[in-house]
C-alpha cells in the first residue's frame, strides 16, 4: 500500500530546527551520504528551506543529482515524516535566508557559538512527497490543540482595548497574554541606547534574575537588533546541537559564553517579540515556557501580530484629553525644568526633567515602571557624567512628591527600580523655551 | 585507512556510539540515484573483517526494501541525540535475511540504550520506545570501505 500524502502545513512542528534531521543525497557515482540538517524550514505548501553551513559533501552531491530525502521527527509526538526533495537553488540573500538567519544567530548568540555557526546559505528544495512512516499508527500527543487563534487574538485586541484604570498598559499587556494566550511568563523589556532593559515582570514570582541585555547579544539582543520575531520551541534540545557544533570549532572559550536569559528556572521554549512602531523599536516582549514547543512555528506569526498591536498601542498617546474634568494637568516650563501639577509648583531641576520624563513615557507607552539605569544613560535628562547624583534626587523627588497633594507617587519597587503612582489620569503640556535660562538651571 | 585500523575504528567509534544510544540512519539508492532513508538498531561489528551488521526498519513494499539488495551502495550514520557525536560509515551491502534471536537482542539492548538518551532530551518513555518498527526489521551485513567523523561542525566528514 502507498502511503498517503501529507500536507507540508500539517507538519510544521517538525520544520524547525528542533531535532536535527537527517538527509540523505546521493554522488553521481552511485553513493549516499546522510548529514544531519539544524533546521529544515516550511518556505510555502510545496517547497523547504535547507540550511548550508558545514556540507560540503551534500553540496557537492546536490550539484551533480538533485534528488535527496530528508527524515523530520515532530518533536511533540516523535511522529517521523519522510520527504523526498528535489534541489531546486541556493539562496545567500532575501527573506527565507534572513529567517534562517535570523533564527540560527539568535541560537548561536545564546550559546555563543556566533563565529562557528554561520549560515552560507539556503537550499530550496521543492517537496516531491511527504508521507508519514508506519502511517496508520495511532498519533501519541503531549499537548492539547493549539486553540483558536483568530478568537484568541480578538479576545486580546478587545483586552487592549478596554479602559486602562490602573493607567499601566505594559502590566495590562503582561496579564493579558497570561490570559488569553496561557504565556504566564513574560519579561517587558524597552531599549536605552545599545541596552535593553527590564522594567515589568508577570509569572516570575519575583523580579528576572537578570535585567540588562546589550542589543546584539543573545536571543533578545538579536531579536532587537534584527527587529524580529524568535522563537526556540526546544532550548535544551537547540543548546546540545549548539554545542556539538561549538565543542568541534576553532573558537577562543572567551567568544563561546552563553548568554544569560532573564530567568534561571526550568525553561523549555523561548520566544522573543520584539515592538517596532514606525520603524523604531520601542520595546521587546520577552515569554518563555517550561513546556517543549510552547514558541514555535505554529505561533511565530500570532506573535508577530501581537507585537505589531502591542507596538502601535503603546506607542499612542494615552486616552486623556486636556479638558477632561480628571485629568491632573501637568505643565513642564523647559526654562527651568519646572513641573506644575493643576497649577501648584511640584519641583525643578533635574528632578523636574526625571519627573516629566517619566510622566511623559507613561502617558506615550504607558509605562509605570522604570529602572535607575535607564534614567542615569538617558542622556535627555542630561545628568553630569560620572557623578550624577541620581540616588539623592530622586530620594529629593519622592519626597516633594509624598508630601504634597498632586496625586502622582514614585515608589521603589525592587533594587534600581521605581513605580509611578497615579490617582488620576494625566493631562501634559509643555512650555518651550528660546531664552538663557536653561542653560544656567541645567544642573542644579 | 589500514584494515585493522578500520576495524578498531568500527568497534571504538560506531559501536562504542551505539551501545551509548545512538541513533542509526541508513540511506540507500534506486536505480535513478533517489535517496532513501530509514532507521536501523543493533549495530555490531565481525569479528576479523571490515564490516558490520545491523538491522534496518524495511517495511514489505517500501522504497528501502527495494533498495537493499547485494552489492547496493549503503551509507550509516551513528549519531547520539544528547551530544550529537556521530560518525558515518559507506560501504555495500554483502548480505541480507530475516533478524536472528541475537540480531534482536542486540536490537532490544540498542533500543533501551537509545530510549534513556532520548528521555534525557526530553521524550517520554512511550514515545521514545516508538521510534523503533520491530515488525520492519531485516538483518543487513555491510562491508565497510570508509569512515567518517560526521559530527556537526567545521570537521565534519574528517575521514577517520
Amino acid at each position: 500500500m502507498t502511503p498517503a500524502q501529507v500536507p507540508l502545513t500539517s507538519i510544521l512542528e517538525c520544520l524547525q530546527g528542533v531535532i536535527p534531521s537527517p538527509f540523505a543525497t546521493c554522488a553521481a557515482d552511485g553513493m549516499p551520504n546522510i548529514t544531519y540538517m539544524s533546521t529544515v524550514q516550511y518556505v510555502d505548501v510545496d517547497r523547504v528551506a535547507l540550511s548550508r553551513q558545514f556540507f560540503r559533501k551534500t553540496a557537492a552531491n546536490l550539484e551533480e543529482n538533485p534528488a535527496g530525502q530528508v527524515l523530520v521527527v515532530d518533536p511533540a509526538t516523535i511522529e517521523q515524516y519522510l520527504l523526498d526533495l528535489r534541489y531546486l537553488h541556493t539562496e545567500t540573500e532575501g527573506p527565507v535566508f534572513e529567517a534562517l538567519e535570523n533564527h540560527l544567530e539568535a541560537l548561536a548568540a545564546q550559546t555563543g557559538t556566533g563565529q562557528v555557526a554561520r549560515l552560507r546559505g539556503v537550499d530550496i528544495h521543492r517537496v516531491v512527497s511527504c508521507v508519514r512512516l508506519r502511517d496508520g499508527l495511532e498519533v501519541v500527543r503531549d499537548r492539547g490543540l493549539a486553540p483558536d487563534a483568530l478568537r484568541a487574538l480578538d479576545e486580546f485586541v478587545r483586552h487592549m482595548s478596554a479602559p486602562d484604570a490602573e493607567h499601566d498598559l505594559v502590566g495590562l499587556a503582561l496579564r493579558a497574554l497570561d490570559d488569553v494566550f496561557g504565556f504566564a511568563r513574560t519579561v517587558f523589556l524597552v531599549p536605552a541606547g545599545d541596552k535593553l532593559h527590564v522594567v515589568a515582570a508577570r509569572g516570575y514570582g519575583g523580579a528576572p534574575t537578570t535585567s540588562d541585555f546589550n542589543v546584539g547579544d543573545g536571543l533578545i539582543g538579536v531579536a532587537a537588533q534584527r527587529r524580529q520575531v524568535v522563537c526556540v520551541p526546544h532550548l535544551a534540545r537547540s543548546q546540545v546541537m549548539a554545542s556539538a557544533v561549538h565543542d568541534r570549532a576553532a573558537v577562543p572559550r572567551e567568544g563561546a559564553r552563553p548568554i544569560a536569559l532573564p530567568t534561571t528556572e526550568r525553561v523549555y521554549s523561548v520566544g522573543a517579540v520584539p515592538l517596532v512602531a514606525n520603524g523604531v523599536l520601542t520595546g521587546l516582549v520577552y515569554l518563555e515556557s517550561d513546556k517543549q514547543g510552547a514558541f514555535g512555528p505554529r505561533n511565530e506569526r500570532l506573535l508577530r501580530i501581537i507585537g505589531h498591536h502591542l507596538a502601535a498601542t503603546l506607542s499612542m498617546p494615552a486616552p486623556v484629553a486636556a479638558n477632561d474634568p480628571r485629568a491632573i494637568e501637568i505643565t513642564y516650563y523647559r526654562a527651568d525644568d519646572s513641573v506644575f501639577a493643576d497649577g501648584d509648583y511640584v519641583i525643578k531641576g533635574a528632578p523636574g526633567r526625571i519627573l516629566w520624563k517619566l510622566l511623559r513615557e507613561h502617558v506615550a507607552e504607558g509605562r509605570m515602571q522604570f529602572t535607575n539605569r535607564e534614567l542615569r544613560l538617558d542622556e535627555d535628562l542630561e545628568l553630569p557624567p560620572g557623578n550624577d547624583n541620581l540616588d539623592s534626587r530622586l530620594v529629593a523627588l519622592r519626597r516633594r512628591l509624598q508630601g504634597g497633594s498632586s496625586g502622582i507617587g514614585l515608589e521603589r519597587v525592587g533594587r534600581g527600580r521605581l513605580a509611578l503612582q497615579l490617582d488620576r489620569p494625566l493631562a501634559l503640556t509643555e512650555v518651550p523655551t528660546s531664552g538663557p535660562m536653561r542653560r544656567e538651571q541645567a544642573w542644579p | 585507512m589500514l584494515r585493522s585500523s578500520l576495524s578498531s575504528a568500527l568497534q571504538t567509534r560506531v559501536a562504542a556510539l551505539a551501545r551509548e544510544g545512538a541513533a542509526i540512519v541508513v540511506a540507500t539508492r534506486d536505480g535513478s540515484l533517489r535517496p532513501s532513508i530509514a532507521r536501523a538498531w543493533g549495530v555490531e561489528p565481525v569479528v576479523g573483517q571490515d564490516a558490520i551488521r545491523l538491522c534496518v526498519e524495511a517495511p514489505a513494499l517500501s522504497q528501502m526494501r527495494k533498495n537493499l539488495r547485494p552489492r547496493a551502495e549503503i551509507a550509516v550514520t551513528v549519531a547520539r541525540p544528547v551530544t550529537y557525536r556521530s560518525a558515518q560509515l559507506k560501504g555495500v551491502v554483502v548480505e541480507l535475511g530475516e533478524p536472528t534471536e541475537i540480531d534482536l537482542a542486540r536490537v532490544d539492548e540498542h533500543n533501551d540504550a537509545f530510549s534513556l538518551d532520548a528521555e534525557a532530551m526530553g521524550f517520554s518513555p512511550p514515545q521514545a520506545a516508538r521510534v523503533i518498527d520491530r515488525e520492519a526489521l531485516l538483518s543487513v551485513t555491510i562491508t565497510v570501505q570508509e569512515l567518517f567523523d560526521q559530527t556537526p561542525g567545521a570537521t565534519a566528514g574528517a575521514q577517520l
